[in-house]
């Protein structure tokens, strides 16, 4: 409680001091302009000029209002936004109104980006200028207990250099396929972006935040500082990410149609890793590849507002829409921390499927990191997607929403906990033990098989053993980072549970506990079973399937031994 | 090396991207040093079409890897 109240005040603290000196240093492509309000009516105005707006329109508008306005985007030529600092926002918005060189004048509404965010997380000063984080449901996830630990993506891109807002980022060596280039760093600047997009430093107080911050970045050199690469450099980039275990692999980048790639795409969705790509920037029908394969999400690209981005492919192939921005409005873009290619780095907007995809990537690290298996984290994705249910070749099955797919995996649990209470309930039941030995075995059962999910809504401490209660005891090896452990057959079997049973089973005291264990552990493999939501390694397609079930009903029979071994100490006791 | 004449468009799409429509409405993806003032402008561009590229840019269209560029 000590360290949240410092948290708070640490918080306060900081945005007061935003308040007071201006805005935090955001470079981008336009020029910094003072942004928060200083007086009564000073602030920031949005300028839509007439299409086609020259320089000399500009200066004329800027004569009218008294003040220096810039380009939004200097490089576009018909797109002629401007904006600037005036005294008097009202003042000068009536003086615009009657321009006819203007077509929309408007306040920048920029204030609210320093509200604290819900909950005190994160504590990123540019967090709040996130709308894309915010837009994906990144915020409610947060506050599930996983943040991606364990997970592992392969950013199979440019690079990735290690900016200061990925400072506390776990990022792995990586390597470069690029002839010339030894180093997996970025000498480009979008590989660090989406990078930055899945697991930027987050609540460290500075710069931005990310989609999955415990996750793991395993940096994959296959773009030229051009930002190009040919289909061997990108498939052995590919290849190399499964050898390492990559997870997840995110490729913001596409072209043409190439054998090379799709096979070593097949041969990484056959390991298990889940494959996000991006649907192109044409603008046009028709998705670039490999974001057009069956074996890839692929993503098209949506603005602040949650329509789809002018510059985003779309038609078939296109799996999910996620947020990309639209520089057309200012604040549009995907705001994240990369090299500024002068030797530092900067905070930047990007716009681009690119920028979509690692949304995606991100989400399916969060995901994965809860314990589910790739393709129910997959199913869950793109089921939970906000939309109309219909597949749309603009949106493919809705936009992404991580706080949905989230609470899907919470209806997991509950259907669990209720599966494994009944489990003991039947049981116990059928051995005709006391009521109080079914009740306290059947909380327990419920617990092991879907964890007391219903406390991860409650404001409680960030305590690891909290984790624990809340999530189901196969799950753990999630939490204690050794995510790999909940594909091992072993661990996905009766082991545990009759380990249990000949040892905590023998007393009456701690028999309830091994007789819970048993009902819940079996209820969540026949329940892994059923949704495919547990998937143990090495056993051959089918396979896995069989397993589960078989240990499921082991569990059963330990069930069934434990409730008789009571029933017969409690005749005794009579 | 080849040589291709088009308009020169800077696409504001992921660090930015370089784009030459040609005459025939060919849009080819350049991939080299270009000075931002030739944006918008007519150019001549000699280089290097590289076969099988794939890239961020994602505009669809072949890539041309740039050795020089000039005003046409």
């Amino acid at each position: 409680m000590g360290r949240q109240l410092g948290r708070l005040a640490a918080l306060v603290t900081l945005s007061g001091m935003v308040f007071a000196l201006g805005p935090a240093p955001v470079e981008r492509h336009t020029p910094q302009i003072p942004a928060v309000s200083t007086g009564s009516g000073a602030g920031t105005v949005v300028v839509d000029l007439v299409d086609g707006a020259s320089e000399q329109d500009l200066q004329q508008i800027e004569q009218l209002i008294g003040a220096d306005l810039d380009w939004v985007h200097p490089l576009a030529i018909d797109e002629a936004l401007a904006q600037g600092f005036v005294e008097d926002v009202p003042l000068a918005l009536s003086r615009l109104s009657g321009s006819a060189l203007v077509e929309v004048a408007e306040p920048e509404m920029v204030l609210e980006a320093f509200e604290l965010p819900a909950e005190n997380f994160p504590n990123d000063p540019l967090y709040a200028k996130q709308w894309h984080l915010k837009a994906m449901g990144a915020p409610e996830a947060w506050s599930a207990t996983s943040r991606g630990e364990g997970v592992i993506v392969a950013v199979v891109d440019t690079g990735v250099s290690k900016v200061e807002d990925l400072e506390g980022t776990k990022i792995l060596k990586g390597a470069s396929f690029v002839p010339g280039t030894n180093s997996s760093a970025d000498d480009q600047g979008h590989g660090t972006h989406v990078a930055g997009t899945i697991a930027q430093t987050t609540n460290n107080g500075k710069g931005v935040a990310g989609v999955a911050p415990s996750a793991t970045i395993l940096p994959v050199k296959v773009l030229s500082k051009y930002g190009f690469g040919n289909a061997a450099w990108i498939a052995s980039g590919i290849d190399y990410a499964v050898d390492e275990g990559a997870d997840v692999i995110n490729l913001s980048l596409g072209g043409g149609y190439s054998s090379v790639i799709h096979n070593a795409i097949k041969k990484a969705r056959s390991e298990g890793v889940i494959v996000v790509a991006a649907a192109g920037n044409s603008g046009r029908r028709g998705v670039g590849y490999p974001g057009a394969l069956e074996e890839t999400i692929g993503v098209s690209a949506t603005g602040p507002g949650g329509a789809i981005a002018p510059y985003s492919s779309f038609g078939k192939g296109v799996d999910i829409a996620a947020p990309g921005g639209d520089k057309r409005k200012p604040g549009g873009g995907v705001l994240q921390n990369t090299i500024d290619g002068k030797g530092g780095d900067h905070y930047v907007e990007y716009q681009g499927t690119s920028m979509a995809t690692p949304h995606v990537a991100g989400a399916a690290a969060v995901l994965l990191g809860q314990g589910s298996a790739a393709d129910a984290v997959e199913r869950l994705l793109l089921s939970s997607a906000r939309g109309d249910g219909e597949w749309d070749e603009r949106y493919g099955h809705g936009q992404l929403d991580l706080a949905a797919a989230s609470k899907g995996e919470a209806r997991y649990d509950a259907t669990r906990f209720a599966l494994g209470a009944v489990f003991a309930l039947l049981i116990a039941q059928l051995a005709a033990t006391r009521r109080r030995f079914q009740l306290k075995s059947a909380v327990i059962a419920g617990w092991a098989a879907g964890g007391l999910f219903f406390l991860d809504s409650l404001p409680l401490p960030d305590l690891a053993i909290l984790g624990l209660l809340t999530r189901p005891v196969l799950e753990w090896p999630a939490l204690l980072a050794l995510p790999g452990w909940i594909h091992f057959p072993l661990w996905l079997s009766a082991l545990v549970p009759g380990l249990l049973a000949f040892t905590l089973g023998a007393f009456r005291q701690t028999r309830p506990l091994a007789f819970g264990l048993a009902c819940g552990v079996g209820a969540h493999l026949l329940h892994g079973a059923a949704t495919s939501t547990l998937d143990p390694w090495w056993l051959p397609v089918g396979l896995g399937t069989v397993w589960l079930v078989l240990n499921a009903t082991v569990c059963v029979v330990l069930g069934l031994g434990l409730a008789g071994a009571q029933k017969l100490e409690e005749a005794e006791q009579r | 090396m080849s040589t291709f004449e088009g308009k020169l468009t800077y696409e504001d799409l992921g660090t930015g991207a370089w784009v030459l429509e040609t005459s025939d409405g060919e849009r080819i993806t350049l991939a080299g040093e270009i000075p931002r003032k030739l944006a918008g402008s007519k150019v001549r561009v000699q280089g290097r079409i590289v076969e099988g590229a794939m890239g961020f840019a994602m505009v669809g269209g072949r890539t041309v890897e740039v050795n020089s560029i000039s005003n046409s």
